[in-house]
């Protein structure tokens, strides 16, 4: 546990509420100090604690790192979509860096220069947001979808897309790590995100009238059967393919036809740019807003 | 107390033993821990810790030699500390070779290499001191001593392999510590006592610190490492042996591994049934069942399933039964009989007696079970309908590559009745060019068996992760091809070739959309949905330029080049480090061997350059250096070339890596051991010897390049035992013979201080030999690495250096035991 040393302070006395607290919710989004990232950490049973320095380190990176995403983007798909830009300003993702096998909270990993891929235990990974940005575009996520990811890992990609769709399902087979990560969507507001520990298999048969996009990012020898039948139509199904560490993954995106057959095709935006005049007929990503978290009761003050 | 020549040289012995099976153990941690292509980097550290003994030993030889007694009691006791210190370090190390394919997180990594190379030399160094020390102690029966250091290296290897079957790979170190400590007992002189003490307070510490603590365990991102983590996963049985550690898991991830379509819901196809699975050194090799009856129901959805629609009641060869599901599968499609190929040892032990809870396979007319693989099977009598490479058969065992070869895809084809088909499966998931790289041998196996027109006789198709190439001895008709279509069809898998097609026009209708990409610009060239295999199989089938050719190495795989995972041009080298993140794992192995030869050449060329930095030091002859820098290197590199060779022949003779590798290792130490102890006899004829020795392994590298594929081939279906005997029987002359010209040599030079700094070269050259081995095979063939072995023989024979005449360095020589 990552504490500060030293004399009862009332900032000790009110992080120890929070933990007490587990299931409180936090407001996020508009107004994101670090105390409401302490508060936040506690409540997810990751304690933490950070000085003003460090926390504004990484609030101050984080405009170079968006702006790099957006270039990123338009240089991949042909422009950056709006509700992905905003979901990632949405998301603190310092709130993300957090090594599970060892307990230990790297926030200052965030938002690094030359994005990279982070070990969270476990055999998970973090992977960078330049990566992270393309599949969630790729995704093509809008407000009335409801989302289903297999393989949680350090849950960013579900609470990022969270903030653009409806519901965001996803499921976690590692146990270890599922249990821990089923915390920290709480504390944040986010109740749109709903977990489980499982086999992803058969996907979330409870959820009734499907998925419109389905993310597996563990999968075997090929994409389980059972989870098409969830794809509702004009759904997708992406399944990033690769180890970990390189930085992003080749995509191959699912998706179903009139008839119901399934196509893919293998997208390699990460690794491959598009031939110069082939962004031009991409279309546009359509405009919208990112959802708020529900209002939370009024959160401990410093 | 008089002490025997014999006794004075045990310690050696054991150091021997203990420093190979160190080495061994450290492969195999790697392999089980991280990924084998690392065990490269650990060798080379190995030899780096020689190389630097035999420098610190040519410049300080006097000095060490004084004191030679007494290092050489004190010595066992530091090498079982700096070894169990060293494994410790090296399992705590966070080293994640995956991190070095991104450029954003390589440099920790690299730090992290350096850190083996801290905890790893000093025992590799001090027990390089042990052995050269023991050669300048003993001067004047220099063969002698080779001898017992080459026979306890074999015994070593051999030692260490044995106890693979009982020990896991994790606990080998613990278990060399006992034969370094006991050498402690053996040594001369009047510190042995004191020396054993110390050695056998060392062991304590040692195992203490190594079975109380032992922090090895599995990288989190192999294969074995999330569905072990799952809730209710279990381990169910567990197999030790050299070539690996196999665990049986229960978890609910395992499913059969097939290639199955995506529209299986709409053919109303049940998905893929839950099993157990086999793990090997934390890779998934198979799914095995269940007990119950198997149930293969989606089988008819799956890529495989096609060749069994075409041709009803068929006679099968099918190579991998992927845990029994194939057979079933086959079985399920309509086949009459089944021969089954299962070569990986555990999978068929699985397959005829059950492994943990997982049933045996069962009796059945019509199936028969064999552990031979294709390339014996096919040269039997006997034709088949369908021959089925399964689509796990690849990476089930390395020797299942000579499966893919051209020799081996011929021979398939002449063994298929009129009509027949074999079926060749490819992985496109991570590199789509294999697919072209299998064709262009399928190819050559084509108009090796004298059809005239490859591509008449090639279909092609696929799903979005696998390919499928159908070769026949007939031409496709056309009603086949209809079949082929409309089975695509039906489940979302596009044709890729037939003869006859339309590349461009089938656009229209792709299902699964492979664009093309350029590795060289880093573009994707597609403009709209393409199916970028079938835009070359055309040229590729017609020998043609293709920009996948002029990228990638796509010459076919023959046995002489049986590489699969090659097609990598390491002429492009800055392109593909500039891809280094696109590459799948399996080629980055040649990789990792440039970075080794590299650090190799350093090293070697640091050790010849001693006597330039201290030329007093070594005291030269007048006459003659030029002689010795070519004659010892040329002997460590011509060695080990015909090692290397060997264990790939041997591979393929006995169809099992593992095998080949530990018979040739271990019989060639020691024969070259035995030849060795012969040198001192023939030390007073010493030109007639060398001369002898080179002439035989000259000799028997030509009688190998001609002759030994062909007898290899033709005795394949022999016992185990018999082909086992026949690779001793053939690696007994030449290496009896290569035992001789090092201790020639160095008795040759005298008894100066020369004699470490030769063993420090032939060291070092040894380093650069396995990689530059590997470097020649993958880019030329094995046989251009025996061809380089013969020339270096004759290099030697030729720069045999000349009797040293001058009675000035008698003086010099310490006394040797027996003057005691």
């Amino acid at each position: 546990m990552a504490t500060s040393v030293g004399t009862i302070t009332r900032r000790g006395v009110i992080s120890a509420a929070g933990a007490l607290c587990l299931t409180r919710p936090i407001r996020a989004a508009a107004t994101w100090t670090r105390t409401g990232y302490e508060t936040a950490m506690n409540a997810s049973g990751r304690p933490v604690s950070l000085t003003d320095a460090q926390f504004d380190a990484i609030q101050k990176r984080k405009p170079a790192a968006l702006k790099h995403i957006e270039a990123y983007l338009k240089e991949r798909l042909g422009a950056a979509d709006p509700a992905v830009m905003a979901a990632f300003e949405a998301v603190p993702r310092e709130y993300f860096h957090y090594i599970y096998s060892e307990r230990r909270a790297t926030p200052g990993d965030a938002y690094e220069d030359t994005p990279k891929p982070w070990g969270l235990g476990y055999g998970s990974a973090l992977s960078d947001y330049l990566g992270q940005a393309y599949m969630t575009q790729v995704c093509k996520p809008s407000p009335q979808d409801v989302t289903l990811e297999i393989g949680t890992g350090s849950g960013f990609q579900s609470a990022l897309l969270s903030r653009i769709v409806k519901q965001a399902y996803s499921i976690e087979i590692i146990e270890p790590l599922g249990k821990a990560v089923s915390r920290i969507f709480t504390p944040l507001g986010y109740d749109n995100v709903h977990t489980r520990v499982g086999d992803g298999y058969y996907g979330w048969p409870e959820v009734q009238g499907g998925f419109d996009v389905i993310i597996v990012t563990c999968a075997a020898q090929y994409a389980p059967p059972d989870l098409f039948k969830q794809m509702k139509p004009g759904g997708r199904l992406v399944i990033p393919i690769g180890q970990p560490f390189k930085r992003g993954q080749v995509l191959y995106v699912y998706t179903k036809d009139d008839e119901g057959k399934i196509h893919s095709k293998r997208d390699m935006g990460v690794f491959f740019i598009p031939m110069t005049g082939a962004i031009a007929r991409t279309p546009a990503p359509h405009t919208v807003s990112v959802v708020q978290p529900a209002p939370a009761e009024k959160p401990a003050t410093d | 107390m008089a002490v025997t020549a014999r006794t004075a040289l045990v310690p050696l012995f054991l150091v021997s033993l203990a420093a190979v099976g160190y080495e061994t153990a450290l492969t195999r941690y790697f392999a089980v821990a991280k990924w084998s292509e690392y065990g490269y980097w650990v060798i080379s550290i190995v030899m780096v810790g020689f190389a630097f003994s035999g420098v610190i030993l040519a410049l300080f030889r006097d000095a060490f030699a004084r004191r030679g007694e007494a290092l050489l009691a004190a010595l066992p006791a530091l090498l079982v500390a700096t070894a169990a210190i060293g494994f410790h370090f090296t399992t705590t190390n966070p080293f994640n070779p995956l991190q070095l394919q991104n450029q954003a997180t390589w440099t920790p990594q690299l730090w992290n290499i350096a850190g083996y190379y801290v905890c790893l030399l000093p025992f590799f160094f001090l027990a390089g001191v042990f052995i050269s020390l023991s050669f300048v102690l003993n001067a004047d029966r220099v063969g002698m001593v080779y001898g017992f250091d080459l026979t306890g290296a074999g015994v070593g290897a051999a030692l260490v392999l044995a106890a693979m079957f009982v020990v896991h790979g994790f606990f080998l170190v613990p278990l060399l510590l006992v034969p370094l400590a006991a050498s402690a007992c053996f040594v001369a002189g009047r510190w042995r006592w004191a020396g054993a003490a110390a050695a056998g307070v060392a062991l304590l510490g040692a195992e203490a610190l190594l079975l109380l603590d032992n922090q090895a365990e599995f990288n989190d991102f192999k294969a074995i490492y999330a569905p072990l983590h799952t809730p209710d996963a279990r381990v169910l049985a567990t197999v030790l042996s050299p070539r690996g550690d196999y665990a049986l898991l229960d978890d609910f991830t395992e499913r059969v591994d097939t290639d199955i379509s995506n529209n299986a819901g709409m053919l109303g196809v049940p998905g893929p049934p839950q099993t157990f699975g086999l793990y090997r050194d934390g890779n998934r090799i198979a799914a095995l069942p269940k007990p119950g009856a198997l149930d293969v129901g989606y089988a008819s959805a799956s890529l495989d399933a096609l060749p069994y629609r075409l041709i009803p009641n068929a006679n099968v060869l099918l190579a991998g039964a992927s845990g029994g599901f194939r057979i079933a599968e086959v079985l399920a499609l309509g086949a009459a009989h089944v021969r089954v190929l299962e070569p990986e040892p555990v999978l068929l032990r699985s397959l005829e007696r059950g492994l943990g809870p997982a049933p045996a396979w069962g009796a059945d007319s019509r199936v028969s079970l064999s552990g031979e693989g294709p390339v014996a099977a096919v040269r039997e009598s006997g034709s088949y309908d369908i021959i089925d490479l399964s689509a796990d058969f690849l990476d089930a065992a390395d020797a299942n590559a000579t499966a893919f070869t051209v020799q081996a895809l011929a021979d398939d084809l002449r063994a298929l009745t009129p009509g027949g088909i074999l079926s060749i499966p490819v992985s496109i998931r991570d590199f789509p060019v294999y697919a072209l790289r299998v064709l262009g041998t399928a190819r050559a196996a084509l108009l090796a068996t004298g059809v005239a027109d490859p591509a008449a006789h090639t279909v092609v198709y696929r799903s979005a992760w696998g390919a499928r190439i159908l070769l026949s001895n007939h031409p496709w008709d056309a009603a086949r091809i209809g079949t082929l279509r409309k089975f695509a069809d039906e489940r979302s898998f596009d044709v890729s070739w037939y003869p006859g097609m339309d590349p461009a026009a089938a656009r229209d209708s792709i299902y699964n959309d492979l664009p093309a990409v350029s590795f060289a610009s880093g573009e994707v060239t597609s403009d709209g949905p393409d199916d970028a295999i079938a835009d070359e199989t055309r040229a590729v089938l017609a020998d043609g330029a293709t920009p996948s050719r002029a990228a990638f190495n796509l010459a076919p795989i023959t046995l002489d080049r049986p590489f699969f995972y090659a097609v990598l041009r390491l002429d492009q080298l800055d392109t593909i480090l500039k891809r280094l993140e696109i590459l799948p794992q399996a080629e980055i192995g040649a990789l990792v061997n440039l970075a080794v030869l590299a650090q190799a050449v350093v090293i070697a060329i640091a050790v010849l350059l001693v006597p330039l930095v201290a030329p007093r030091r070594l005291r030269l002859p007048e006459t003659g250096v030029l002689r010795l820098i070519v004659y010892f290197p040329a002997l460590g590199l011509g060695f080990l070339f015909i090692e290397i060779f060997m264990i790939e022949k041997a591979s393929l003779w006995l169809n099992d890596r593992t095998s080949g590798f530990a018979l040739v290792l271990t019989g060639m130490l020691v024969f070259s051991g035995l030849g060795s102890m012969a040198a001192d006899r023939l030390a007073a004829a010493p030109r007639r010897a060398i001369v002898l020795a080179c002439l035989i392994a000259v000799g028997w590298c030509v009688a190998a390049l001609t002759g030994l594929q062909p007898a290899i081939l033709a005795t394949l279906d022999l016992p185990w035992i018999v082909r086992a005997s026949l690779v001793l029987a053939v690696l007994a002359p030449v290496s009896l013979a290569l035992g001789l010209p090092f201790p020639l040599g160095l008795a040759q030079t005298g008894s100066g201080a020369l004699l470490p700094w030769a063993w420090g070269l032939n060291g070092a050259f040894s380093v650069v030999a396995t990689p530059l081995a590997n470097l020649i095979a993958r880019e030329a063939g094995f046989s251009r690495v025996l061809l380089t072995a013969a020339v270096l023989y004759v290099i030697a024979l030729v720069t045999f250096p000349a009797a040293r005449k001058s009675r000035a360095w008698q003086h010099l020589s310490v006394p040797s035991r027996a003057a005691e």
